[in-house]
């Protein structure tokens, strides 16, 4: 039988995990099933267990300083601890409306009591809810180890399917998200039904104009490719153009032609290749559509 | 391991397997039976209890993070002012057929009164949408809420 620890405070959890090997418990809504034998029996976990829901230290989402703009005035991020639960995101006035937004499309409000981003994050799933929003939102991720502290770019920690750059002493500690200015956002998640579904596919895109002018415009698919589909190659095209052009049909079908040479989706038991592509370009159109109006 | 919690305000005290889910604890360990096992895989909301005043499935969570917190079943619920409001509401609106899901269900209209008394259809669906029931369909739950948010009046 395995051992399971429950630490009050990061420094503990991190000595347990300096030696050997640990599955880290957070909210434990995907391990549970992931390890579970049959109704009835205890779920099956092949290495030790250290639950980190009671640190109560990585239960916040504040605001820090996070260095300084090209003008030298100081910029802020949002601080997000490995322990807030997805029931708390998708409340809280300071987070971003698209990472809200798809916070709450998980699932349903007892999972969501008990998930976490950070967990979300690690599990590195392709059809992970948060990613998408996270990856526009240029996130990254705090890891701490007994040994010290570095922080990555979410896109670069999210290596493949299930696979991420944590090493086996390490935690995800920290999700920061820098500052932007987005007041127009998109997210459609398509699933089999409004709650308790998993994602076929989803859309999330966020944008600012100015004066009738896109100074900054982003766009991510979730679930049409082993990790996040985002290009920000893609997105300097629309980088000042006026939002009136992005009615005009000979640039919607260009930008449809280059997104759809980078989505490449597969058949699974949820969804089909040719219909997540589809769908995932439909909703390109209609976040278009929608900015051609600001 | 032995691991203590407090089961509708009483304390009480197991010897389990940290791993083990509270919904096994509660039907096995304590012969509380009112928590069901649907699909056991967080899906269905059968098993839905209160963990220190959220609605949670019981069935995904280890009792080993239960040690030192709150657990409100329905056998605790029925014996509350707000919990019987919540039960006669689900009688009165016919809310009920074969029952399975009802203890879920109660405490997750409670759990939605509690955080907001007078809901609209939108957020009451909401509230309900981890909790399945392929009997009555949802209407009648729905305005089992709604009576429960008008006859609780001042309660919530």
């Amino acid at each position: 039988m395995v051992e399971a620890y429950r630490p009050d405070t990061l420094e503990q959890a991190l000595d347990r995990l300096a030696v050997g090997c640990h599955t880290l418990f957070s909210g434990g809504t995907d391990l549970m099933v992931q390890h579970s034998v049959r109704p009835g029996m205890t779920p099956s976990f092949n290495q030790d267990v250290v639950f980190v829901d009671a640190i109560q230290a990585l239960k916040h989402i504040t605001k820090t300083s996070d260095g300084a703009d090209s003008n030298g005035d100081v910029k802020t991020a949002l601080v997000i601890g490995a322990g807030v639960t997805l029931s708390q995101i998708e409340k809280h006035p300071m987070v971003p409306d698209v990472l809200r937004q798809s916070a709450a499309k998980i699932a349903a409000p007892a999972l969501r009591n008990r998930a976490t981003m950070a967990g979300n994050i690690c599990n590195a799933s392709p059809a992970a809810d948060t990613l998408p929003a996270l990856y526009l939102l240029d996130a990254r991720v705090v890891l701490s180890s007994a040994q010290g502290v570095r922080e990555l770019e979410l896109e670069d920690f999210i290596i493949a399917p299930g696979r991420t750059q944590l090493r086996q002493n390490e935690m995800l500690t920290h999700i920061i998200i820098p500052q932007a200015d987005f007041p127009v956002t998109f997210y459609h998640k398509v699933g089999t039904r409004a709650a308790n579904a998993l994602t076929k596919l989803s859309v999330a895109g966020l944008a600012n104009v100015k004066e009738g002018r896109l100074v900054d415009c982003r766009i991510a698919f979730g679930a049409v490719g082993p990790t996040v589909v985002r290009s920000r190659q893609l997105e300097s095209l629309f980088a000042g153009l006026p939002v009136e052009q992005l009615s005009e049909p000979s640039f919607i079908e260009e930008v449809i032609t280059l997104y759809g040479k980078i989505i490449h989706p597969i058949d699974d038991q949820r969804s089909t290749a040719d219909y997540r592509l589809q769908a995932s370009l439909n909703l390109l159109r209609r976040w278009l559509s929608q900015l051609s109006c600001q | 391991m032995k691991i203590g919690f407090y089961l509708n305000d009483e304390l009480v005290e197991v010897e389990a397997d940290p791993l083990q889910s509270i919904l096994h604890t509660l039907r096995i360990n304590l012969s509380h039976m009112a928590t069901k096992e649907g699909c056991g895989e967080g899906e269905c909301g059968a098993c839905s209890i209160l963990f220190n005043g959220e609605l949670v499935n019981a069935c995904m969570m280890p009792i080993g993070q239960a040690e030192g917190g709150q657990l409100m079943t329905l056998e605790g619920l029925r014996k509350t002012e707000k919990g019987l409001c919540v039960i006669n509401a689900l009688l009165e609106a016919k809310g009920v057929q074969c029952g399975f899901c009802t203890p879920g269900m109660v405490l997750a209209l409670y759990a939605l009164l509690e955080a907001n008394a007078h809901p609209n259809e939108l957020e009451i669906r909401t509230a309900i949408s981890g909790n399945l029931c392929r009997c009555t369909g949802y209407g009648m739950i729905v305005d089992a809420a709604k009576i429960a948010s008008e006859r609780g009046e001042g309660l919530w």
